[in-house]
């Protein structure tokens, strides 16, 4: 590999962010076409309830108002949302804007478009209508009773019902010296991107053509999904996505965005809707929200004998059509054994409906689900061992050695490395010292804890079945002016692809990034693609920039060689140069900028390209990945994720209990996401990461009362956290590159949500272990907390 | 997120302001520091239909230090009383309880007879006035009037104003240098709007027993309103010895009285699309705002004990 200063394994600064940070970025709901309606969304009051009557009469007469759209009269316009995934669950036939019945607070009823936001929404409030509510399946309970169903045609409202077993179970448990079962739960939350979803559609009635501008993460997908719904001619469909405001998988989908699209296909007029934090918390995606119960069965010496995870989501209204979030229950099932050697496993997952609203990605998808209940078990073993937390994954973690490691459950881990990264994470955290000063402490009357998490974090998976597969194609283009473009579906939405794959093609042409650019957003532009969702990027997309760069450098040595009169097997390619190697003379060398206009301009093609050789200075490459597979064998095991990033993260953390309130002090983090692009990125991600999971296990959370009300759907009560809540964060990298991609490097980007709950909920039990204190529900407020330690029902290394 | 339409007249007098309340009647409201109506309109979850936007009230920004203490003009903002040397020599109380509202951006605009006004369950300045016995000077069709703080709030988001009615101006003691003072409060988050707050004053005797102590507590009382502890009267005359201070934090369990029903009843509002919302940032239960309350102000007092005697 060359290494030039800018290229591969450079902390380079963000070519991105001088027009993030002075404001010059362009969002969808910067851009205003002329002409441009404004839609505003008359949503359900009601969690469940059948629609008896929509009465729009007034909403139409109100001056500035163009026309008032329900559900029943977009039918003309599209049919029910297209699938986005489908492993082994029901889908349901639904539509954008609610049809017969609603089936969740804040499911589309009717939209109005006016000439601005306020008179549309002046508009809505004068929209009438009758609901026969219903009864409301707001728990799992409710669901499996049921006490409604969602979609009558089920009959039930289990939208995924899952099972394996792989090796002798019952025999492990048999033969097991200890035997622990936890019900652990999660709150549900979500990934609150600061800029929420937007959208324009502009539908022209002459060409038939519809172009949509949206903040999405995914334009290729969102245009198939488009097209589907509408059943409109794809090739007529051109999606834009401009500066993305941030995505955290919440935007990957495309149900809200049909909105604009039918309105403005009814209209044949530009329209835009942008969506408030209100209707973003009530029905952008959710995730979490599940009860595992694990039971482990350990021999004489702690080493895991079996596991028994049986998984229970509470999905809402659905994660198929709405949103992708179903099959993350699914993921966790082939995770659950994470980073532990597991010799016989059975899973059991249930996804069930309720009136809650849609299930999507979040960070984590699943991954998260597999690791917080068992990070969370090893230390509630540990505790009832009387061993440390440290001893109980040591003695299971995978060892150095075993990789590529065939898990129980189907993935194989490419590469890694715990027990070091475990050393690293004590060393640095001084974890022996705090222990010994945390006993002083708790003299002073200060509770100090100490809670680590091993985190694993499958990246890049290729699911069969929907907008969510296992390819990324990219091209590589030189102009005649011997600069660089990168073309490719892989959105930016925030992570830093701007500057991480010009590096990478920087480094495999030695030239500067800033004579490369990546081209993006624009699906008349890139190929077909998928865009940045489970942390593929630097498994797949890096892998395609990668491959397609050495092709088009194959190519501009071929015609350089052809001008220069050498062999191409003699050249290389220096400073933007390319040269017979070791040579420096002017004669032996010529210019990228020199071959281009060669190639296009001066002369041109003939007599300068090589025979054989396709004149032009562009090749494209499509990654696949040789590990995936698709097929389930007969315990429905699959391969879907190429790399797995490793890390452990301790947190520290300070308890106050007389209120119960929670102060993190600071995380630690070993972490190996195989070879590094730009450490400064990484950095990035995984702090950013773990501010996600501070959210989550502190703070975030979608809370519904029995009444199926969301009662915190605004920023005042849905609490994210702020820099004040989030700690220093400190991370130390090793680098375990991964043999199954070309550079070595994993997709890494949810890594630091994954551990970080769990590893605040384990150092909250080790800061009030005088107290018992077991963490039960999340999120881990100053109530719960003292709840907890009024309770104190652990009693610490005796049962 | 857009309010619903209304009518704007921007005043530059109270009387203006006065007069302009009484000719729109019962669906005109004054818009201060927008820091709390704005989101309220923009959420739909008030309609009013005229706004009287007194910003304009230029005499009404001021701090000025009186006879016994110090009056505060209805449109003083947050930042400027957190700022103000003044504030600091004759009322640091005051300062160090404004320092915990919400984050710097909104103390740049919010006001201190917004805050008062709104009365916001656990709203810092309301739990100071209440402690100090602070008056509320307010003007309407009938001149001036003078509200102490007791009677000032009569409920979750109500107030003793009437109709056209105005805060011009807020009236705080001030505070001897012997006073020991304390403000706390649990928050789920930095700056947010607190579960429970505290504030409270302490003087002592020369043998260091209690010659006179108070405190005051936000979003506990049943009628939300910043309450003043009673239980605090049995530490005069003894010492703050541990036992003193656990017996002090079972009374003020026993006293303060929060209803979770109750306030919910208050807070939950429809806004637009007619879905169903929460005004307030967190609902706690009884028991958990019960500890807290005591756990917070023995805690005030040892702050306020040590103040005195100059460890802080
Ligand atoms: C993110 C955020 C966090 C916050 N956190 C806190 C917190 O921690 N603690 C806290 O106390 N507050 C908090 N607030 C509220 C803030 O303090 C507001 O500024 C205050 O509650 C209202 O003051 P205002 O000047 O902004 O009033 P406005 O919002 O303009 O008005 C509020 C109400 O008071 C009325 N009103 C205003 N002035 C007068 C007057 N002179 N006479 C009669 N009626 C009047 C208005 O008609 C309206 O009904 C927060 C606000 C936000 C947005």
């Amino acid at each position: 590999m060359i290494m030039t200063k800018k290229g591969l394994g450079a902390s380079v600064k963000r070519k991105e962010d001088p027009r993030f940070l002075t404001g010059l970025g362009q969002y969808t709901d910067d851009i205003e076409k002329p002409g441009t309606l404004h839609l505003a969304i008359l949503r359900s009051p009601h969690a469940h309830a059948r629609i008896l009557n929509i009465d729009t009469t007034k909403a139409k007469q109100l001056d500035g108002v163009v026309a008032v759209v329900t559900g029943e009269e977009a039918l003309d316009y599209y049919g029910p949302l297209a699938t986005t995934i489908n492993i082994s669950n029901n889908v349901p036939e639904i539509y954008a804007i609610a049809y017969k019945k609603v089936r969740y607070v804040g499911e589309p009823v009717a939209v109005v478009a006016a000439v601005d936001r306020y008179v549309a929404e002046d508009a809505v409030d004068l929209i009438e209508v009758e609901y026969d509510p219903l009864p409301v399946v707001v728990s799992v309970e409710d669901a499996l009773e049921p006490k409604a169903l969602l979609y009558e045609e089920w009959g039930h409202n289990i939208q995924l019902e899952w099972k394996t077993t792989i090796g002798d179970i019952d025999d492990a448990f048999a033969k097991a010296t200890y035997v622990f079962e936890e019900t652990i739960t999660h709150n549900r939350y979500t990934g609150t991107p600061m800029e929420s979803r937007v959208c324009i559609a502009d539908y022209n009635p002459a060409t038939k053509h519809l172009t949509v501008t949206c903040s999405t993460q995914s334009p290729s997908q969102v245009r198939t999904l488009i097209a589907q719904t509408l059943r409109m001619p794809e090739h007529n469909i051109r999606v834009i996505a401009p500066d993305v405001g941030g995505g955290y998988g919440t935007k990957l989908q495309a149900n809200a965005e049909i909105i604009p699209c039918v309105m403005s296909r009814i209209l044949g007029r530009p329209v835009k809707w942008t969506e408030d934090r209100v209707e973003n918390l009530l029905s952008g995606m959710h995730s979490r929200d599940y009860s595992c119960t694990l039971k482990v069965g350990l021999d004489k010496d702690y080493r895991i004998l079996g596991l028994k995870a049986k998984l229970i989501g509470n999905i809402g209204v659905d994660g198929t059509c709405q949103g992708p979030g179903t099959p993350a229950l699914l993921v966790a099932a082939a995770y659950f054994p994470g980073p532990y050697k597991i010799p016989a496993y059975e899973a059991e997952v249930l996804g069930v409906v309720t009136n809650k609203g849609p299930y999507g990605a979040h960070r984590g998808y699943g991954k998260d689900i597999a690791n917080y209940p068992v990070e969370r078990m090893m230390d509630i073993m540990a505790q009832k061992l009387g061993i440390s937390p440290v001893e109980i994954r040591r003695r299971n973690f995978i060892g150095k050695d075993e990789y590529p490691y065939e898990q129980i459950s189907g993935p194989i881990y490419d590469s890694g490395d715990f027990q070091r990264l475990m050393d690293i994470a004590l060393e640095k955290v001084d974890y022996h010292d705090l222990k010994k000063k945390q006993q002083e402490w708790r003299k002073q009357g200060r509770y100090i804890g100490v809670g680590m998490a091993a985190m694993l974090e499958p990246s890049g998976a290729a699911v069969f079945n929907g907008v969510f597969n296992g390819y990324q194609p990219a091209t590589v283009r030189m102009t005649p002016e011997g600069g660089f473009q990168i073309l490719t579906s892989h959105q930016n939405i925030g992570q830093g692809v701007e500057t991480t794959l010009p590096q990478i093609v920087a480094s495999v042409m030695d030239v500067d990034i800033d004579d490369i650019r990546l081209v993006y957003g624009d699906t008349d532009v890139t190929p077909y693609g998928l865009g940045p969702f489970s942390s593929r990027g630097a498994t797949y997309t890096v892998s395609a920039v990668y491959e397609a760069a050495k092709k088009l450098k194959d190519k501009i040595l071929k015609i350089a060689g052809h001008l220069l009169g050498a062999d191409p097997q003699d050249l290389e390619m220096v400073n933007g140069h390319v040269r017979v190697k070791g040579v420096s003379s002017h004669e032996a060398s010529i210019s990228l900028k020199e071959l281009g206009n060669k190639v296009y301009l001066w002369p041109g093609p003939y007599g300068t390209v090589p025979k054989g050789v396709d004149c032009n200075l562009e090749c494209t490459y499509t990654w696949t990945s040789e590990v995936v597979k698709w097929v389930p064998d007969e315990h429905g095991r699959v391969n879907l994720y190429t790399t797995h990033p490793t890390g452990v993260f301790v947190a520290v953390v300070e308890v106050d209990v007389e209120t119960g309130q929670v102060k993190i002090n600071k995380f630690i983090v070993s972490h190996d996401s195989g070879t590094i692009i730009n450490p400064m990125i990484a950095d990035g991600q995984i702090a950013g990461g773990i501010a996600h999971g501070i959210g989550g296990v502190l703070l975030e959370d979608l809370a519904y009362d029995r009444n199926g009300f969301m009662v915190n759907a605004d920023f005042q009560s849905y609490l994210c956290p702020t820099a004040m809540e989030v700690s220093d964060i400190e991370i130390h990298h090793i680098e375990c590159p991964s043999p199954f991609t070309p550079l070595g490097t994993k997709g890494m980007g949810e890594g630091g949500a994954i551990p970080s709950p769990a590893a605040v909920a384990n150092a909250v039990e080790d800061a009030l272990e005088p107290f018992g204190v077991r963490v039960k529900d999340l999120p881990l407020t100053p109530e719960r907390i003292l709840e907890w330690i009024n309770k104190g029902e652990v009693n610490h290394g005796r049962s | 997120m857009k309010p619903a339409p209304f009518e704007y007249l921007a005043v530059n007098s109270v009387s203006e302001a006065v007069t302009a309340l009484q000719r729109y009647g019962p669906n005109s409201r004054i818009i201060a520091g927008g820091q709390s109506l704005m989101q309220e309109m923009n959420l739909r979850q008030t309609r009013p239909a005229f706004l009287v936007d007194i910003n304009g009230i230029k005499e009404l920004d001021y701090i000025r230090e009186t006879a016994n203490g110090l009056a505060i003009g209805a449109l003083t903002r947050h930042r400027t009383v957190e700022r103000s040397e003044l504030v600091q020599k004759i009322c640091p109380l005051l300062q160090e309880a404004v320092k915990h509202i919400a984050h710097f951006q909104i103390r740049n605009r919010g006001t201190i007879g917004g805050s008062l006004s709104h009365n916001a369950p656990g709203a810092e300045y309301g739990v100071v006035t209440r402690l100090l016995d602070a008056e509320i000077v307010a003007v309407g069709p009938d001149g001036e009037r003078i509200i102490p703080a007791e009677k000032f709030f009569i409920g979750h988001f109500k107030t003793d104003l009437k109709p056209a009615e105005m805060v011009t101006e807020v009236r705080f003691p001030a505070l001897s240098k012997e006073t020991g003072y304390a403000f706390l409060e649990v928050t789920r988050r930095h700056g947010h709007i607190p579960i429970v707050s505290t504030a409270a004053t302490l003087r002592l005797n020369p043998d260091d027993t209690v010659k006179e102590a108070h405190i005051a507590l936000g979003n506990v009382s049943s009628k939300g309103v910043p309450y003043k502890v009673k239980a605090v009267s049995r530490l005069y005359g003894q010492k703050l010895t541990q036992d003193v201070l656990a017996d002090l934090a079972k009374a003020i369990e026993a006293e303060v009285d929060p209803d979770p029903h109750a306030d919910s009843e208050a807070v939950f509002v429809k806004q637009f699309s007619g879905i169903t919302s929460r005004r307030v940032s967190e609902l706690s239960s009884a028991t958990y705002r019960k500890q807290v309350s005591s756990a917070l102000s023995c805690r005030a007092l040892n702050i306020a004990f040590q103040r005195i005697k100059g460890g802080i």
